[in-house]
């Protein structure tokens, strides 16, 4: 991808789903709840943590021009076992994210994380970026989904991701005040955006030229 | 050559990812199983009360709209059902008993429009679905059209199957549905006898007419079209029946409304008028209720009849 | 056959998977420079699609995939996608050079994944399932040409520094998927 090139990751500047658009499918999916958001970001994040791993050992026996197909093999792999483990044991988190579960097998930022576009780099170095990177993803899901579940309903209600018991909740708009708009497709998209000015904003990276 | 190693390094991944799947999901099976039977437990039990083991069926459906189907042990049939409402997914459950009967109706989740695709959680959406047949009809509710059909249509789908698993056959004599208003949302009260009625939005009296001890006036009113000066405006008549010894507004009745359709015309609405039936004015802080959104069409009926017991007096 | 129009209709227009679904907004953003490139790259998206829906629906019909099918849905497209490459090699040397980085990850497309694992988990008829293979793919074409067209606008616009990049993409997309519901209902 050449786009990545000469941008290196970060939490504010170029943050992977924010300012990159790594993953942004399941960001746009699964913000509409603070519950969903944390069950599948630490999910994507484990999930980026093994496809780094496997991605190096890939890395050493793939010639280059397979590397891209190799690996979306394995980040499909590496979603298969997540959606199994999930359905086994927090099956309600597998039915309020629906789809976007098995969707996992083309989340970019878990290929990306396999290595497939950079050719050099230490085991060390991948590891490394794996666990920022995975950590900037799901706070920045984190962000998003308070948003849009507080002005979208009024409150935020967590639940247990593994047998969807109430761990704790808040309510502070009365329900004249919430926008439905923001639980849905539309509100998802803007709240991202929203979120993702913010965080350049408050990135120093330097400005960024042209439109792309 | 590069790209034969290539392809067998693809290989080699494909076998070994397969592998380690089949070994894994080998090994979580029994825990999958488990969680999905108690996935919907929640809505299934409150689709059946009392005790009632449910056991997933296979089935076959065109449509896409079935999710689940699951048999309720000696009780009926129970469905998951999901469609795309106006504006997100809408899921739901349905049970029949084992008598071709709707007996349950439950949101699992509905994320439509607050005061018009919400109203399909409602308990007058529900009661037009529970008791009905599997060869009846369900009435669309106008104004909230691609919210209530999206469920009609899986409605109709989990119809299909359960008529098909039953062997009823549809031979067209269950109810046919016409479209049904939505209930009507009230807004704010407002007394009948106020003092600072505007020249512009009094009732004029067209007509009275004796009829045993009751008068019936004709009344027309300003509404919406006419405050707003809309070219053209028409102002609201009633035909309002007053009691005058007994200090009873008897009834009124709409006769013709010029205001906005589907918003305005609302006044003319059974549950709005009921509360005009029958109502004493003898205390002068009587009140009725408006219909939010319809403020002005509502304020004009109110007006008629203030006009009509004051001609009255 | 009734049911040809609005299926084909609503997966172009009304339930297009990138507009009300949001999936590949992330490759939407990014891919396709120029017009050419952007049609290139659209229409490729869109065969693969189509294609791949069609091979992986028979595949699942004949077997029960279980938990292999997430692998067996990936290599299919991934087979596909290097037939597309192929083709677009060979009749357009000078394209090729300019997508050649990109083809590939179209492997990765969301979109494409999500209808393969929904016409196989839906189970539709096989009628059903044709044209929605049919339709989906031009749908994905559409907002492909659409978002090449905006950023093309917001390449020459001023945009507030917070803004430039990704964030004013994802509103303008925002302000599509509203017009787009304004159809909703139609059929």
């Amino acid at each position: 991808m050449n786009r990545l090139e000469n941008k290196p990751m970060g939490f504010f500047g170029n943050n992977p789903v924010l300012g990159l658009a790594l993953g942004l499918t399941t960001a746009l999916a699964v913000t509409n709840s603070v519950t969903n958001a944390l069950g599948m970001g630490v999910l994507t994040f484990i999930l980026v943590i093994l496809a780094a791993v496997l991605g190096a050992v890939v890395k050493m026996v793939t010639p280059e021009e397979m590397l891209i197909p190799v690996n979306l093999v394995i980040t499909a792999f590496l979603a298969k076992l997540g959606e199994l483990f999930v359905l086994a044991f927090a099956s309600s988190l597998a039915t309020s994210v629906g789809i976007f579960l098995p969707l996992l097998a083309v989340n970019s930022l878990v290929l990306y994380a396999t290595g497939a576009f950079h050719k050099e780099g230490s085991f060390g170095t991948s590891i490394m970026k794996a666990f920022s990177s995975g950590a900037a993803y799901v706070v920045a899901l984190l962000v998003v989904a308070f948003v849009r579940e507080l002005l979208g309903t009024g409150g935020v209600n967590l639940l247990n991701p593994f047998n969807g018991a109430a761990l704790f909740s808040f309510s502070v708009l009365s329900s004249e005040f919430t926008l439905g708009l923001f639980t849905q497709p539309m509100g998802a998209l803007l709240t991202v955006a929203l979120v993702a000015g913010l965080f350049q904003a408050l990135s120093k990276a330097p400005e960024e030229k042209g439109g792309k | 050559m590069k790209n034969a190693k290539g392809y067998i390094v693809l290989l080699i991944t494909v076998l070994l990812t397969g592998g380690t799947l089949f070994f894994a999901e080998g090994q979580l099976r029994p825990f999958i199983e488990e969680a999905s039977s108690g996935e919907h437990q929640g809505v299934l039990v409150s689709l059946f009360d009392g005790d009632t083991t449910f056991t997933e069926v296979e089935f076959s459906d065109e449509t896409g709209f079935i999710e689940k189907v699951f048999e309720a042990e000696g009780k009926g049939y129970a469905y998951i059902l999901q469609n795309r409402g106006f504006s997100d997914d809408i899921i739901f459950g349905l049970a029949f008993d084992l008598d071709g009967n709707i007996t349950g109706y439950e949101i699992v989740y509905l994320n439509d429009t607050q005061g018009y695709g919400s109203l399909m959680g409602e308990e007058d959406f529900k009661n037009s679905i529970v008791g009905k047949t599997s060869i009846d009809g369900i009435a669309v509710v106008s104004g909230v059209t691609v919210t209530s059909k999206a469920i009609i249509d899986a409605i109709d789908a989990a119809k299909v199957h359960y008529n098909e698993a039953m062997g009823i056959e549809d031979d067209g004599s269950g109810v046919v549905e016409e479209p049904q208003a939505p209930p009507l949302n009230f807004g704010d009260t407002m007394a009948i006898f106020r003092d600072n009625v505007s020249d512009t939005r009094k009732g004029i009296i067209l007509d009275t007419v004796e009829e045993g001890g009751n008068v019936i006036y004709t009344v027309e009113a300003a509404g919406y079209a006419v405050i707003e000066q809309y070219p053209d405006a028409k102002r609201n008549i009633f035909a309002i029946t007053i009691d005058p010894a007994n200090q009873v507004i008897v009834g009124v009745e709409v006769i013709e409304t010029n205001d906005t359709p589907g918003i305005g015309d609302k006044v003319s609405h059974e549950d709005f008028l009921a509360q005009f039936e029958n109502l004493s004015y003898a205390d002068e802080s009587v009140e009725v209720d408006t219909i939010s959104m319809a403020t002005v069409s509502s304020v004009s009926v109110v007006n008629a009849v203030l006009a009509a017991i004051l001609e009255s007096n | 056959m009734e049911n040809i129009w609005p299926i084909l209709l609503g997966t172009i227009l009304i339930n297009n998977l990138a507009f009300t679904k949001l999936v590949s907004i992330g490759q939407l953003a990014h891919f396709g420079d120029d017009e050419k490139e952007v049609l290139c790259i659209g229409s490729s998206a869109a065969v693969i699609m189509g294609v791949s829906t069609l091979i992986s629906y028979l595949v699942a019909q004949v077997v029960d995939l279980g938990a292999l099918d997430l692998l067996v849905y990936m290599l299919v497209v991934l087979l596909v996608t290097e037939g597309v490459k192929m083709v677009v090699k060979g009749r357009n040397k000078e394209m090729f050079e300019s997508v050649k980085g990109v083809l590939p990850l179209l492997a990765a497309n969301s979109a494409i994944f999500y209808l393969l694992i929904d016409t196989t988990a839906q189970g539709l008829e096989f009628l059903p399932m044709l044209i929605t293979a049919v339709g989906a793919p031009i749908g994905l074409l559409f907002a492909f040409i659409l978002y090449g067209a905006v950023r093309e606008r917001l390449a020459v616009s001023h945009t507030p520094k917070p803004f430039k990049g990704l964030p004013i993409l994802l509103v303008y997309a925002a302000l599509v998927v509203l017009a787009l519901s304004g159809l909703n209902g139609i059929l």
